[in-house]
């Protein structure tokens, strides 16, 4: 991100420099107030929706939901501690009903309490959990939902069915490659001359 | 029907809470406070990607790689129209809901562009930008294929979102 950053900045200075210099101010200053007011609109969905999600967590709703979730995360992640098992729970579930803001904490955690200090390379495991937000498998696009109808929309529900027709191919896609490449790393000869960490552990080097 | 749905599932959830005794109104608080740090972390992200995203549309270089871009998503059955919606996609999940915003004002809310759009935003994330943070507490800096295959996943997303939408419709 930080030199896709720097590489879009710097092109469009260097052209705008060339064809509209003085709109380089207007241009940004309008595009971090712009910031500001989606930052409210967002404010606005997220205060709505967290708040119904506390009320699940105190519930105990979520907790069930990561219950009824574990044979999942099992098969996904492999083993796992049961304080990864919750975050990962809590990550697939707040990506599912559309609060991928909400999600995100649990899945820097969940890959932090995954990885040794020194580690270099992502696992499967972690991999796995990437390409899943990437994903994102959801039941409620709550966020895109809130935006068609504060633009007055007749039917905003009419996405949920397709959306969670597309993100559910797309995400059985993601994993069974996911799968397929890790299963391909853990036969290869080098890795399985050190029998000590779990198969998902990747060779050190050895390019692409 | 569908419409339904949602009011339903926020019913159910305030009904199973005061069956099991929450104070929803306090949960209600919590959570809309937390709400509230969570956007005011992210502002500075959104204001400064979004700077990024001005500069490069306003100096036309948005343009010209959608223009650029065009044959394959017309080949694709993709309307054009998203093309710099599902180019940033990937880059900023708050600059593609700006530009969200702009085609839903744009082509109104029930149409078939603003749909497709609804279920590309709906069924993809931000690859490069949880690729920065999802790792930021770690020294992993080494993500093999993770990334290749997310940004498949996406762009497939776009393609099946253009043609689930044109059946259900």
């Amino acid at each position: 991100m930080s030199i896709l950053f720097a590489i879009m900045v710097v092109a469009s200075l260097v052209m705008m420099i060339i064809t509209n210099p003085g709109g380089v101010l207007s241009t940004s200053l309008g595009a971090a107030a712009s910031g500001v007011q989606l930052a409210i609109t967002l404010a606005a969905i997220y205060i709505f929706w967290m708040g119904i999600i506390q009320i699940a967590t105190d519930s105990g709703l979520i907790d069930a939901l990561a219950r009824f979730m574990r044979p999942v995360i099992r098969w996904l992640f492999g083993k796992q501690t049961d304080e990864v098992n919750g975050l990962l729970a809590t990550n697939i579930s707040a990506n599912m009903i559309g609060a991928g803001n909400a999600a995100t904490p649990a899945a820097i955690e969940a890959i932090e309490k995954m990885s040794t200090p020194e580690q270099k390379k992502a696992t499967t495991p972690m991999i796995m959990l990437f390409v899943l937000s990437a994903t994102s498998m959801q039941i409620l696009p709550t966020t895109i939902i809130g935006i068609l109808e504060k633009h007055g929309a007749e039917n905003a529900a009419f996405v949920i069915l397709p959306t969670l027709i597309v993100s559910t191919v797309t995400t059985l896609l993601g994993v069974f490659i996911v799968k397929w490449m890790g299963r391909k790393r853990r036969v290869k000869p080098n890795v399985q001359a050190q029998p000590v960490e779990s198969p998902e552990q990747p060779e050190e080097e050895g390019g692409v | 029907m569908s419409a339904f749905i949602i009011p339903v599932f926020i019913l159910f959830i305030f009904v199973y809470g005061l069956f099991k005794g929450v104070n929803t109104y306090q949960s209600f608080v919590k959570g809309a406070k937390a709400a509230l740090k969570l956007t005011f972390d992210i502002l500075p992200f959104i204001a400064t990607i979004l700077i990024a995203i001005h500069l490069f549309a306003a100096s036309g270089l948005l343009d010209a790689l959608a223009w650029l871009t065009r044959p394959v998503f017309d080949l694709l059955g993709i309307p054009h129209e998203l093309t710099p919606f599902i180019i940033l996609k990937p880059f900023s999940g708050s600059g593609s809901i700006a530009l969200f915003e702009q085609i839903v004002a744009e082509h109104g809310p029930d149409s078939y562009i603003t749909r497709v759009a609804s279920v590309i935003a709906g069924s993809s994330e931000t690859v490069f930008y949880i690729s920065a943070i999802y790792f930021s507490k770690t020294k992993i800096r080494n993500l093999s294929y993770a990334i290749p295959v997310a940004l498949f996943c996406v762009f497939l997303a776009a393609v099946l979102g253009a043609l689930v939408v044109r059946l259900l419709m």
